[in-house]
């Protein structure tokens, strides 16, 4: 599944952070404003029954009293008071409170102690109130001593209610407002942000095969943050340059090497065609031919070991080689060829296992014997030797030829690679073998070094892990 | 007229002088490195190069970027067998003058080299006409008055060296030059005597009087 898009990624956090903030903040400012509110209505019932006691402490008749509190009240149209004794016995109310429903909703709650008040909200007719009940004790002569006296004033809420609800519909919208700033705002700062990533992808859309050259390529100036990526993007093309460069020099030399055979051939050829001519004319443009023939295919058989070994199976699949035998084998086939073309070819062997490919290691093994036996002069010697150091197993190719030159010593693993031309070339070398065996030796794990000088002729030494 | 070959593939380089030997009449000389094609090149005066690119010593196109800007100005074919077109796009920028790829056909390297050397001293036909002088290149037939007289590989070389330089002296040294490869012995009394049959040869009446004869200076045909 394709990866949630860096658009939405951001986009999702920022707005569920926004979210969290913007809820806290709502609440936070939601109940406040509600204390606030009520607050407000609790101070002005506060001095309600401050005045109403200090009414009733004064001694007057309860028909005085009752003018006084009805004038008091007449502010307050939406509320109302009551008064009782604490036996129940009323005192004075006016006709809404008397409501026996109303009170007894108001009584349900948790009453004050006595010379203390209380407030809270009753809900009646589906309207809400504020009520304030105090009790009090001792007030004046008028009532008798003991008795306990119940105010209970309260004044409709509905204003608080009102205000709540506009102010969420304030916070509401204002929430809304700041998270879809805050999707927008991401969504721009992510473009903004996204930018040199947009010219990183320009500058690559730009790029073919043919123009890998670093120095063609005008890299973006980036922020500091999308610059390793660009460094590993830089490595890559110049990896990826070498390997086209490498690649191009491979086909290029390939084509030469295939193609010179062949021209030689087919100027050989028409030329003796083109007029009359002796027989031995003839006799020697048909054997010329063959062996160039012969050169090409054998430059033929080392180009497809290069691409079987291109493509050869992975590890897992190595077997087990027991190279005792495989040494002494192709060693035995070899002191046959060395002795046709006198010289004289040693060999030493040891019991030792390696994981790889027979077909590969053979060919290994045969390049640098081969090449130990065209590059040595006659009645020289070459020497084959193998020992086992630590767990990996040596072999070592020894011929006493001219040797090679040490700046020179680097380049003879480069395919194509011809130390002396007139020389390879009238051996029938293509310069590939070496190459062939580098590569080979690497696959199974190990390497290949040559040590050489013109005393003592060239030593390849290939090291190949040991199996267990 | 004489070619240098390069080419480090011993036998297609003889091959390759053969074929200018035999079908084109060319003296030819032939290195097998860079540096001896270089040190040719700068010391002899040859009318073309076969120039093959992938060389030991100095490659091709390190050649032909050095001889140019040395302002030597001989034609360069240049003959690989690296066909891709970048490939043929550096060999003639580096200063090639024309670009054949292996393997080639013989017809084909004789016809491109004739037609470089013709055009390096200013002749686009293949066919000279001098008054009653015709002197076909391409098939080395030369006709006086519409007939056609036959000439020695040697009188005809000299001919046709002269007949490109028409309305220039040339000494004696330079035919010379051009017409002998390197392995030959130089005797400047070899040209006067090619010179006195190839005028009764062309001239059998003595009426153009085609070749005249510049004291101490050499021989000019005029155009």
């Amino acid at each position: 599944m394709q990866p949630l898009s860096l658009k939405w990624r951001i986009g999702i956090c920022v707005t569920a952070l926004m979210l969290i903030i913007v809820t806290v903040i709502s609440v936070i400012a939601y109940t406040e404003f509600q204390e606030g509110l009520f607050d407000i209505l609790d101070h002005r019932l506060h001095s309600d029954i401050e005045a109403l006691k200090l009414q009733l402490n004064i001694g007057d008749s309860k028909e005085r009293i009752k003018n006084e509190i009805t004038a008091m009240m007449a502010q307050n149209k939406s509320g109302g008071y009551n008064i009782w004794f604490q036996n129940g016995e009323s005192y004075l109310s006016n006709s809404f409170v008397s409501d026996s429903n109303f009170i007894a909703e108001a009584k349900s709650f948790s009453p004050p102690e006595v010379g203390k008040q209380e407030t809270f909200n009753v809900d009646y007719n589906e309207k809400p109130y504020r009520v304030i009940w105090a009790k009090y004790s001792d007030l004046s002569s008028n009532f008798k001593k003991g008795d306990i006296l119940n105010i209970l004033i309260f004044t409709s809420s509905d204003f608080v209610k009102h205000e709540i609800e506009e102010f969420l519909l304030v916070l509401v919208i204002l929430s809304g407002l700041v998270i879809w700033l805050s999707i927008g705002i991401t969504a721009w700062v992510l473009k903004w942000g996204l930018k040199p990533v947009g010219h990183i992808t320009d500058v690559m859309d730009e790029i073919s095969g043919k123009h890998l050259d670093e120095s063609s390529i005008n890299f973006p100036q980036v922020p500091q943050e999308l610059s390793p990526f660009v460094r590993a993007w830089r490595q890559m093309l110049s990896r990826l340059s070498h390997a086209m460069k490498e690649q191009r020099r491979f086909t290029s030399d390939a084509s030469h090497e295939l193609r010179t055979p062949i021209a030689t051939i087919k100027s050989t050829l028409q030329l003796a065609r083109s007029q009359d001519r002796p027989v031995e004319y003839y006799k020697k443009a048909i054997d010329q031919s063959l062996e160039d023939m012969e050169k090409l295919n054998h430059l033929i058989d080392q180009l497809l070991q290069l691409s079987r070994l291109d493509h050869a199976e992975h590890s897992q699949d190595y077997e087990t080689i027991d190279m005792q035998q495989l040494i002494s084998e192709i060693c035995e086939y070899y002191t046959v060829i060395a002795k046709q073309q006198g010289r004289h070819l040693d060999y030493k062997c040891c019991p030792a296992d390696i994981k790889g490919y027979t077909q590969l290691v053979r060919q290994l093994l045969s390049n640098l014997i081969d090449n130990a036996i065209k590059y040595s002069p006659e009645k020289s010697k070459i020497s084959v030797t193998m020992e086992k150091e630590n767990d990996e197993l040596k072999i070592t190719v020894h011929d006493e030829g001219g040797g090679i030159s040490e700046n020179e010593r680097h380049l003879i693993f480069e395919r194509f690679y011809r130390l002396d031309k007139a020389r390879s070339r009238s051996t029938g070398g293509a310069g590939i073998g070496l190459s062939i065996a580098r590569e080979i030796a690497q696959k199974h794990g190990g390497d290949i070094s040559v040590v050489s000088n013109p005393q003592e002729g060239t030593r390849f030494v290939v090291i190949i892990p040991i199996a267990n | 007229m004489r070619i240098l070959i390069v080419e480090d593939e011993h036998r297609l380089a003889n091959n390759i002088g053969q074929i200018l030997r035999e079908k084109g009449g060319y003296a030819t000389d032939i290195v097998y490195n860079g540096i001896d094609g270089l040190h040719m090149i700068k010391t002899e005066p040859f009318d073309l190069v076969v120039l093959d690119l992938m060389l030991p010593g100095i490659d091709g196109i390190e050649i032909l970027h050095r001889i140019r800007k040395d302002n030597i100005n001989i034609p360069v074919l240049v003959l690989t067998a690296r066909d891709t077109r970048d490939d043929i796009i550096e060999g003639l920028n580096a200063g090639g003058d024309d670009y054949l790829t292996k393997p080639f056909d013989i017809g084909e390297l004789i016809a491109r080299s004739k037609a470089l050397i013709r055009r390096s001293y200013g002749q686009t036909s293949s066919v000279i006409t001098i008054k009653d002088l015709v002197i076909d290149l391409t098939s080395h037939r030369v006709e006086v008055k519409g007939k056609r007289i036959s000439l020695t590989a040697m009188e005809y070389h000299t001919l046709e060296y002269l007949a490109m330089r028409k309305g220039q002296i040339v000494s004696k040294e330079e035919l010379l030059e051009h017409l002998y490869d390197f392995n030959w012995e130089k005797f400047s009394n070899v040209i006067e005597v090619y010179m006195s049959t190839l005028r009764k040869k062309i001239d059998p009446d003595k009426t153009h009087d085609f070749i005249k004869t510049i004291r101490n200076q050499g021989y000019l045909l005029e155009g």
